[in-house]
């Protein structure tokens, strides 16, 4: 597989936004990848390293917050694949 | 010398920490409250009960270089400790609760495994030199605060999580097992620190072990620290933010004169404090050898000291300090840590064999004063409670729960057989109840009759005074009752509408303001009319420097805590009815509780400056 860097754009669609649960699912997630994954709040500017919960928790992301996902590695298809999936379906929330 | 002055070069705990380290020895830090119960101690301190951390108020705990790799280290383990924790309280979740809900114990566990916390914190131990907690502390807050940039329920379930998991952590980094330690079992020479004790945490007290508290919320006149002046151990209060700052096992100096917990005292502080607790155990000893005198005034009047108990196990105490009976013993804590009421068989077996130990002195038993700060056993009402102090409570629950008052008192009439037991109720506030609560002792003393169940028809039965209205009534309750006893620690906070237990408004709680004495003497004169005996069983009894006061006043029994009486039979002793007399009339008239105090002391000063000396 080649080293690829990939972004894609969501919003927050879940009722309670990233609180402790959904972002921990999404670090459980990206953790099962080698990828760098960073997650970048758009309306805030800020940045949060997806493979850490508490730096997942200070995106300060409620419901409707635009997310920018970029990840960069050999697994960075499959890893944006499950990670669009769990944002989009709202952390199963 | 002066405690002051010796304090004096000992570094403020902020200064402390501003400071250069320059010793290998621990270093030595000051914190501040407020004087709670006199004496001094030095012991290990455990920290109890689940952290109530203030996250916006933390203060960093400076470390030397070399003891950073051990700080690291204590961190390490707890975060092991508290992964261990969580993933056995999730497997047991498990089964209980839906999965999804279980899922939130992921989150805890990501947070224990945060690879950005563990970096954080381990980079502020060795480069800011801070202790575990603190440096954990700064960090968490570091966190809050970033993340309270949105203020919503979405914010909060997020801060909560963190809270939650962050105090579980610190438990771990104090040593505490989980859910904090209890206090029935405490290693050798404790101190502890908590953030509150309620009475139920203190209800079960191994009083062997306790040297001192200090805690973070509270009063002088809060529950700790009247069960700490009762224990005759030092307390300080109102010590704001600081039951993360210590750790299980930290040594500890408690000046209960001063105010002060000194943390790591060094060798100067130890001398200067070893030859303070020298002088007062000296003391002490010379005021026990006067246990079997009699409390007689210079002038020839005999006043009758009595002990408050709570418990058969303090009956030791109450021999060794001569009291001449019990004023009060208090029953709540027969009811508190238990899911049921004791049964009426359980309640007499305790009563009797009480009567029986004091063989025919008298023995004056309080029934149930549920409610309050109190609310233990009837903590399903406690919950609806808006204002307990105003609420149900005490005798006030006889028609709630009739079935409690009732069976103590066939309990109570039952023991009366086997000594001189008189019945107090507490909270009386009006005539009709007095009256009520009379005729259920007649239909009990009825009940007993006809099932010939052995009793003693001729207990006498008695008014705790503590609510203003009884004393503006006090003539009439007089003529329904056989004595009276003055609680004077409601009767202040219902007089002067201070909550006691309210740190902000406490300076208000003062016993010896004007209108106090004024009931108290009302309450005195309707006694005397009525030729009823009158005790005082409150806080202010146990004070010496109210004693000449209330003699004063008329008052010639007094009840307290058994270690109180040494020192209140000394000033007695050396104090005349005449200037009692004069001392009463003083504090009626002025206008100032301050005034009254200040005279309080200055007469002690002078007819007992020994006793004065260690009253700090």
């Amino acid at each position: 597989m080649d080293f690829m860097n990939i972004s894609k754009d969501f919003v927050v669609c879940n009722p309670l936004g990233i609180h402790a649960r959904p972002a921990s699912a999404f670090v459980q997630a990206a953790g099962g990848f080698e990828s760098e994954i960073a997650v970048t709040n758009l309306d805030s500017g800020h940045v949060a390293d997806g493979k850490s919960v508490m730096s997942m928790l200070m995106l300060s992301a409620p419901k409707g917050t635009r997310l920018r996902v970029e990840i960069s590695g050999r697994d960075a298809e499959d890893a944006m694949k499950a990670l669009s999936a769990l944002i989009e379906g709202g952390f199963d929330e | 010398m002066s405690a002051s002055a010796s304090a004096a070069p000992l570094p403020d705990g902020a200064d402390a920490a501003a400071a250069p380290p320059h010793t290998v020895e621990k270093k030595e830090v000051l914190f501040h409250g407020f004087p709670a119960s006199p004496g001094i101690c030095r012991g290990r301190v455990l920290v109890f009960g689940a952290a109530h951390t203030d996250f916006n108020e933390i203060d960093p705990i400076p470390i030397e270089a070399s003891e950073a790799d051990a700080e690291v280290e204590r961190f390490q383990s707890a975060l092991e400790k508290t992964k261990a924790e969580i993933k056995a309280l999730q497997k047991k979740m498990q089964r209980t609760i839906e999965k999804r809900d279980a899922k939130i114990f992921d989150a805890h566990l990501l947070i224990v495994e945060d690879k950005l916390l563990f970096k954080e914190v381990v980079s502020r131990i060795r480069g800011q030199l801070c202790n575990a907690q603190s440096s954990f502390l700064l960090t968490i807050q570091r966190y809050l605060t970033a993340i309270s940039g949105t203020n919503d329920t979405y914010l909060n379930e997020r801060a909560g999580d963190i809270r939650d998991i962050a105090n579980r952590i610190l438990r771990n980094l104090t040593g505490d097992r989980e859910g904090g330690p209890s206090l029935d079992n405490l290693p050798e020479n404790t101190v502890v620190i908590a953030h509150d004790l309620t009475p139920s945490d203190t209800a079960m007290l191994d009083r062997k072990n306790i040297l001192g508290f200090a805690i973070e919320t509270g009063s002088r006149t809060c529950h700790t620290s009247i069960l700490a002046r009762s224990l005759r151990i030092p307390a300080v209060v109102g010590m704001r933010n600081i039951a993360g700052k210590f750790a299980n096992g930290d040594e500890v100096i408690v000046d209960g004169f001063l105010g002060m917990v000194i943390r790591n005292p060094s060798r100067d502080t130890l001398a200067f404090y070893r030859e303070k607790i020298s002088r007062k155990d000296e003391l002490y000893n010379i005021l026990m050898k006067e246990s079997s005198r009699a409390a007689e005034t210079t002038d020839g009047y005999r006043v009758k000291l009595c002990a408050n108990i709570e418990g058969a196990d303090d009956m030791e105490e109450v021999s060794r300090c001569g009291a001449e009976g019990i004023g009060l013993f208090r029953t709540e804590y027969l009811f508190m840590n238990t899911p049921v009421a004791p049964d009426e068989e359980t309640q007499y077996q305790i009563y009797s064999k009480l009567l029986r130990a004091m063989r025919g002195r008298a023995v004056t038993i309080r029934t149930v004063d549920l409610g309050g700060d109190k609310l233990d056993f009837a903590s399903a009402s406690a919950a609806r409670e808006p204002n307990p102090f105003l609420g149900l409570r005490a005798i006030r629950l006889c028609h709630e729960k009739p079935r409690l008052i009732r069976t103590q008192l066939r309990a109570l009439l039952r023991a009366g057989v086997y000594g001189d037991l008189r019945i107090m109720f507490p909270m009386v506030s009006s005539l009709s109840e007095i009256e009520e609560l009379l005729a259920i002792r007649d239909e009990i003393a009825e009940e007993l009759k006809n099932e010939n169940v052995p009793f003693d028809p001729k207990v006498k039965i008695g008014a705790m005074i503590e609510i203003p209205s009884a004393c503006l009534i006090a003539d009439a309750l007089a003529a329904k009752v056989d004595f009276f006893s003055i609680g004077s620690n409601d009767l202040v906070q219902y007089t002067l509408a201070v909550d006691r237990l309210n740190e902000r408004v406490a300076y208000l709680y003062r016993p010896s303001h004007p209108a106090v004495m004024e009931l108290i003497r009302l309450t005195v004169e309707a006694a005397k009319k009525h030729r009823i005996p009158v005790c005082v069983c409150g806080e202010i009894a146990a004070d010496p420097r109210f004693t000449p006061i209330l003699l004063g006043l008329g008052v010639l029994e007094l009840s307290m805590s058994p270690n109180a009486l040494a020192e209140v039979r000394g000033v007695i002793r050396k104090t005349s009815m005449l200037a009692s007399e004069h001392l009463a009339k003083i504090a009626l008239t002025s206008a100032d509780p301050e005034d009254v105090m200040v005279l309080a002391k200055e007469h002690i000063q002078t007819v007992a400056p020994d006793i004065a000396s260690i009253l700090g």
